[in-house]
C-alpha cells in the first residue's frame, strides 16, 4: 500500500477497501488537520473537521479524477468541512490567547520563547481573512502552486497570488517582535 | 527570520517552517484510528456482502418452503398412485398457481417473508 500512487489508493476505497483509505488518511492527516485548524483555530474543532472532510471524500471518491493530484481535491473538501463548521457554530475561531504572550518576553528559556513565538503566529493568523489563512498555510506550509490553492479555494490564480501577500504582509507585521528570530 | 519580499512567488521555508510547527497537532495515529472507526460506524464502504447475503435470506427461505411443498404434493400423488403421470414440472406451476397470489408477479420488489409464508398456507 505505502508504494501505490494516491489515484490507485483511492480507487481501491471506492471499491470498498479500508486499508487504502487508512493509507491515504495516514498521508494527507497532517495537511488536512493543518488547514483545517488554520480555518478554525480551534484544535478540536479542527480534528472534527478534517474528519468530516476525509468521510466526505470517501462518500464521493468516485468523483475524483484520477488524472488530477489527489491533495488538493481532498483539501478542497477539508477547507469546504472547516468553513462550514465554522459558520455552522458562529464561534470566534481563535485560541485564547493571553496577551503576554503576544509580545517576546526575552527570558533565557528559549523554548518558552519559541511556544510564545507560536502563539503569535497563531493569533496572526487568526486575524487574516479566512481565505487568506489558507492560501498561506497551502502556499508556504503545504507547498502547493498557486494553481493548486486555486482549485481548493475555487477562486482565480490572481486572487491567491493577492492573499499570500496580504497574508504575508500581515504575519510580517504581527511578528515584528520576533524580527530577530 | 529573513522575510524576504511578500510578493515572492516561492515558498517561504522559514515562515512555512514556523506555521507547520504552530499548526502542528500531536496524535496523528490517533487521529487516523478515529477518522476509520468513523469510517466503519457510518458504512461509509458501503454494505458489505454478508449484509446484502442476509438480506436475500428471508426470502430465500420463503422460496424453499414454497419448492418444499410443491415437491411433497408431487411426491403424494406420485406414491397414491401406481404410475406417476404428472411431472415435478406440472406440479410446481399447479402449485405457484395455488400458493402464489398475483401481487407476487405485480411488483419488482422481492416479497417479504411473512408474506410468502401466509400465502403458502393459505387454501
Amino acid at each position: 500500500m505505502k508504494e501505490m500512487r494516491d489515484a490507485e489508493l483511492a480507487a481501491l476505497a471506492q471499491a470498498g477497501d479500508r486499508e487504502a483509505f487508512g493509507e491515504l488518511v495516514t498521508r494527507y492527516a497532517a495537511s488536512a488537520r493543518r488547514v483545517a485548524r488554520a480555518v478554525l483555530g480551534n484544535l478540536e474543532d479542527a480534528d472534527d473537521a478534517a474528519q468530516d472532510g476525509f468521510l466526505s471524500a470517501l462518500r464521493h471518491v468516485g468523483r475524483y479524477d484520477p488524472n488530477r493530484p489527489f491533495g488538493p481535491w481532498l483539501l478542497r473538501i477539508v477547507t469546504n468541512a472547516a468553513t462550514d463548521r465554522l459558520r455552522r457554530r458562529r464561534v470566534r475561531a481563535t485560541e485564547a490567547i493571553p496577551p503576554t504572550l503576544a509580545t517576546r518576553d526575552p527570558g533565557p528559556d528559549r523554548e518558552a520563547d519559541r511556544t510564545a513565538l507560536h502563539a503569535a503566529l497563531r493569533q496572526g493568523l487568526a486575524a487574516l481573512p479566512e481565505r487568506q489563512r489558507v492560501a498561506v498555510v497551502l502556499f508556504d506550509v503545504e507547498g502547493y502552486t498557486h494553481a493548486e490553492i486555486a482549485e481548493v479555494l475555487g477562486i482565480p490564480v490572481g486572487t491567491v497570488r493577492s492573499h499570500v501577500f496580504h497574508a504575508r504582509r500581515a504575519l510580517r507585521t504581527a511578528l515584528t517582535a520576533w524580527k530577530d528570530w | 527570520m529573513n522575510w524576504s519580499s511578500p510578493f515572492d512567488h516561492r515558498p517561504h521555508p522559514e515562515l512555512g517552517a514556523l506555521l507547520r510547527e504552530a499548526l502542528a497537532a500531536d496524535g496523528e495515529p490517533a487521529f487516523a484510528a478515529r477518522v476509520l472507526a468513523a469510517a466503519q460506524q457510518r458504512s461509509a464502504y458501503g454494505a458489505p456482502w454478508w449484509q446484502v447475503l442476509g438480506a436475500w435470506a428471508r426470502p430465500g427461505v420463503a422460496a424453499a418452503l414454497v419448492l418444499l411443498a410443491g415437491a411433497t404434493i408431487w411426491l403424494t400423488n406420485a406414491s397414491s398412485r401406481n404410475e406417476a403421470d404428472t411431472t415435478l414440472e406440472e406440479v410446481l406451476l399447479a402449485t405457484a398457481e395455488a400458493v402464489a397470489p398475483p401481487f407476487f408477479t405485480a411488483t419488482m420488489a422481492p416479497p417479504t417473508f411473512d408474506v410468502v409464508l401466509a400465502s403458502s398456507f393459505e387454501p
